[in-house]
């Protein structure tokens, strides 16, 4: 009970930290932008600053179109690492498997594909689909059009092959054992990894998504309060995604160093 | 069956690779005809082709007169994809400079200059009890206030929040930062280029600071102090030149790519360059407006062609680095 309580305060600490940080760059960003006279003179600046971080922290900024804005583009992020980590895991596993090329030509179509990016391969699958009126392929889109799934597949398969053969796990192979019962703790730790730093370049890649196939999502309402004019919705709306990816950053060193308490030693 | 499998591999990247030369040589020929204003068509980018019927000419065939057609609204998309080059290219090397520029800075001062490079320098001098009158004048950087003040801390964690923050969105927010202080859009972009650079550069900064860390380890810097030489002459030659040139050309290289993609992504939102100024993101925009069409190739092909040509370079001098570090 005392270990949950040392790691929620230490996830808590950490991430009241950063938002402070981040959300006072942004809050002055847009405070010295011209026209946004709603919190002028600059007197007012630290004491408006903080009524807006205090009605964040108590969430008296969200209504149901935000929750469900901040859902959508949080189901579009997530849903495509975790389709990139089904394709790589079954990659790998072919690759390892099956020596034919035809493994090695699907990894070049990745590849190739991947060369295409997010804002051309959206084009093209919306004009193949618009007159169905459905929008198939949405988080292969965006896992396959940053990259991200054809670099975490290399970076992930170098790290395995890597672990795979370390001597405690090729002893453990000679006793008979399974590879992955020895291995498992270091590659989820390299797989959640992988996964947790392609997440701000996905948020980043919603917007192109979500405004190609009309998705209302987070980073849609950035771009429309952009073209409104719209200030409090970019602010609530950018300090989201942020306190996203930091809570996920914070979230994935806690979960490695429960995984592998040896590595929060090394680092004592 | 393996040879065969080999012989397989070794032609297809063989055409790969031919491709990829071909294309390279037909972007360099194209961008310096264009940076010197030569005109290789007939029809105007900005203007789209009427008929005498007063209709747009919508995908006409391929021809001398239309090497690539024209799309749905009438434009000749050669033109416009040949004037759109120059775009890309003006705009992201903007970026790329301002990148290299911050990142060397940032890089150098932090890495060089911080972390008592003068105390170590006066240590070595009271140990070997060297005549001190032929020692040039050194900068001190007192260690306890830059301590007290965890300027170290700080930094990284600046460093660790512009790389955890998605660079596009905080690009899409200075366009509102910048809408009401510059009324020219084509200014704007550069300005919104120069501050992806800028933002970027923490990347370059911790290359640079890991790389001087190295040589701080290995004595070189000390050794290279004790012979006399000027700050300027280690940082630009020993440092800079000898051992980061290659990792700041292939970061060079890799921004190239990733700010002609920004830059066709911030036209096609309607927030980057605008008339006289022809973008490939408009040919993109029109792309999303009208039918689909095979024609559309020819700009994606471009496009996409371009960025891999500047990823690619990245990659091979990302290998020449590693082997020289080696």
């Amino acid at each position: 009970m005392k270990k949950i309580f040392e790691i929620f305060r230490d996830v808590f600490s950490n991430f009241i930290k950063h938002l402070f940080i981040i959300s006072l760059i942004i809050y002055s960003i847009m405070y010295l932008v011209p026209g946004y006279t709603k919190f002028r003179p600059a007197l007012r600046y630290p004491i408006s600053y903080f009524d807006w971080l205090f009605k964040f922290c108590t969430f008296n900024l969200f209504n149901k179109d935000v929750i469900s804005r901040y859902l959508n583009t949080l189901s579009l992020v997530m849903g495509s690492i975790l389709l990139s980590l089904l394709i790589i895991l079954i990659l790998i596993y072919l690759k390892k498997s099956f020596s034919g090329i035809w493994v090695k030509m699907i990894i070049n179509i990745l590849g190739f594909s991947s060369g295409l990016h997010i804002l051309v391969l959206g084009i093209v699958f919306y004009l193949l689909f618009r007159k169905t009126g459905v929008t198939p392929g949405v988080f292969f889109i965006l896992a396959i059009g940053n990259g991200v799934l054809i670099e975490m597949y290399f970076t992930s398969k170098a790290e395995i092959d890597k672990i795979l053969s370390k001597e405690y796990v090729l002893a453990g192979v000679a006793w008979g054992f399974s590879p992955i019962k020895f291995a498992f703790n270091e590659i989820a730790i390299t797989i959640i990894e992988q996964s947790i730093a392609r997440v701000p370049i996905l948020f980043s890649s919603t917007i192109i998504i979500e405004y190609l196939f009309n998705i209302k999502g987070l980073s849609y309402t950035i771009f429309t309060g952009i073209v409104n004019k719209d200030y409090d919705a970019i602010i609530l709306a950018t300090v989201l995604i942020s306190a996203t990816i930091i809570l996920l950053n914070i979230l994935s060193e806690k979960i490695r160093f429960y995984i592998d308490p040896r590595v929060k030693y090394g680092t004592e | 069956m393996e040879q065969n499998k080999n012989n397989v591999n070794s032609i297809y990247k063989n055409v790969l690779r031919g491709i990829f030369i071909t294309y390279v040589f037909i972007y360099i020929s194209f961008l310096l005809l264009s940076l010197f204003n030569v005109k290789l068509s007939r029809s105007e980018p900005i203007y789209p082709i009427f008929d005498k019927y007063g209709d747009a000419l919508r995908f006409t065939p391929i021809s001398l007169r239309f090497p690539f057609g024209t799309d749905y609204f009438g434009f000749d998309l050669f033109s416009q994809v040949y004037a759109g080059l120059k775009t890309n290219f003006i705009f992201s090397l903007i970026t790329a400079v301002t990148f290299i520029f911050f990142g060397i800075l940032f890089g150098v001062r932090i890495g060089y200059y911080y972390r008592s490079r003068a105390g170590d320098f006066k240590r070595f001098i009271n140990s070997q009890n060297i005549n001190q009158t032929h020692c040039k004048q050194v900068t001190y950087y007192p260690d306890i206030w830059l301590k007290k003040l965890k300027v170290d801390t700080f930094i990284k964690i600046v460093v660790n929040i512009f790389d955890s923050f998605p660079l596009l969105l905080l690009v899409l927010m200075m366009t509102i930062f910048l809408d009401g202080w510059i009324r020219s859009t084509n200014i704007k972009l550069a300005l919104l280029m120069g501050f992806y650079g800028l933002f970027s550069a923490p990347r370059l900064a911790k290359m640079i600071i890991g790389k001087i860390k190295g040589l701080r380890a290995e004595d070189f810097i000390l050794s290279a102090i004790s012979l006399g030489l000027s700050n300027r002459k280690i940082i630009w030659k020993h440092i800079l030149w000898y051992e980061c040139r290659y990792l700041i050309l292939y970061q060079f290289a890799y921004m190239l790519g990733q700010a002609s993609i920004l830059e066709v992504t911030l036209t096609f939102f309607n927030f980057g360059a605008q008339f006289p100024w022809i973008s490939w993101g408009f040919i993109l925009n029109n792309v999303y407006k009208a039918p689909l069409h095979f024609y559309i190739v020819f700009p994606i092909f471009f496009i996409t062609m371009t960025i891999n040509m500047y990823m690619k370079t990245a990659e091979v001098l990302k290998d020449i680095a590693e082997i020289r570090s080696k």
